[in-house]
């Protein structure tokens, strides 16, 4: 390091403060220019340190990051409940909503007629319940019954399907409220 | 500077569209900020495991307390900050004596990241990055990695801004230091 008396020349450790700052984005005063570089020019420790300097923070904008790995994108996702919804899960979410709209269809239509034959299925429900009892719905009246038990299956079905699908959305959209509702942090 | 204020503006229109519960904003914030802030602790915690738990539990925190964030500052900053929030509760936590963090690494002694860097050999740019003391790799890597301004840095680490410049004119100055002792520069 050199160090110079003359007002006109910045010493080293002034240089060497400038190069930082002119690192940090500041812009040397107009007045300072002439003598950083006539300090620079005169003094090779301070241009080679100067340029060191400057070589090591571009260095520093190629550096390449650890960056998480795609199993651990798609688990955030998950956790956060961002991550999209599997094809599958989108198919039999379409057919299940499909099937509950064509009851809701069906029950609007029919729903009387459902109703009265299902009231009538339901007499045959105690005997189907008794173990060994239930093979005498295949007896000679099994025309006139089967109908009704068919009401009464569609509707009990039906409401369960209905009951399950409108579950699993519920505690899907809980787990994400509870995952996301603001809280001071 | 017009990148800066063009991604900050990005950053506040995707996070009130987020508040609205807009699922697509959401996705873009974790994606846009996922491979920085894992970056960002990952240099902390020198374990992949770690880091990845903790860019979780960012997140999760993000979400929560969105409704939070002033729209003065810059989003980033503000997500940096609870990224760093978290890293010193979990290093806390890790030690069974609680002292303040930024002590103990400036101090140069029982960090565990220092402990972890002691056993490295400099051999590329990262290796002499993973020696510096965290508190210096930190606000170097922010600056001339993340290319965050020194107020985002001020808000992101809460330090004032002398201290963050005097580190960021220190860290500089040792990773010179260490490029050239190993013929890297």
């Amino acid at each position: 390091m050199t160090k110079t008396p003359s007002a006109n020349v910045m010493d080293c450790a002034q240089t060497r403060e400038w190069v930082q700052r002119r690192l940090d984005g500041e812009k040397i005063a107009d007045e300072l220019v002439g003598r950083f570089q006539m300090h620079l020019a005169s003094c090779p420790g301070c241009a080679r340190w100067a340029a060191e300097m400057e070589k090591a923070v571009t260095k520093l904008r190629t550096l390449r990051e650890p960056g998480p790995s795609a199993q651990f994108k798609a688990r955030l996702m998950r956790v956060l409940g961002l991550a999209p919804v599997p094809l599958g899960l989108r198919v039999a979410a379409g057919v299940a909503l499909g099937l509950v709209g064509a009851w809701c269809v069906l029950f609007f239509l029919l729903g009387g007629q459902l109703v009265s034959g299902a009231r009538a299925g339901l007499s045959y429900l105690p005997r189907a319940l008794r173990f060994g009892k239930h093979l005498s719905l295949l007896q000679p009246n099994i025309a006139t019954s089967l109908p009704d038990i068919l009401n009464l299956a569609f509707i009990v079905l039906g409401a369960a399907v209905i009951l399950i699908v409108l579950g699993l959305l519920a505690i899907r959209m809980l787990r994400r409220k509870e995952q996301l509702t603001p809280r001071n942090v | 500077m017009e990148d800066r204020l063009r991604i900050n503006a990005e950053d506040i229109a995707l996070v009130e569209c987020a508040l609205a519960d807009d699922r697509s904003a959401q996705r873009t914030l974790v994606r846009r900020y996922q491979g920085p802030i894992f970056a960002y602790i990952y240099r902390w915690m020198r374990n992949r495991a770690d880091a990845e738990d903790l860019t979780q539990d960012v997140f999760i925190k993000m979400f929560r307390a969105l409704h939070t964030y002033s729209r003065r500052s810059s989003f980033r900053a503000w997500l940096y900050r609870i990224a760093r929030n978290r890293v010193i509760d979990f290093l806390r936590r890790k030690k069974p004596t609680a002292i303040d963090i930024d002590e103990v690494v400036i101090a140069g002694e029982d960090s565990p990241v220092k402990t972890y860097s002691r056993a490295a050999t400099t051999e590329t740019l990262e290796d002499a990055i993973a020696e510096l003391p965290p508190i210096y790799s930190e606000v170097l890597l922010l600056r001339h990695r993340n290319e965050l301004t020194y107020e985002e840095i001020v808000d992101a680490t809460g330090l004032v801004l002398g201290t963050v410049k005097a580190r960021l004119h220190r860290a500089r100055a040792l990773l010179r230091k260490k490029l050239d002792e190993v013929k890297l520069l």
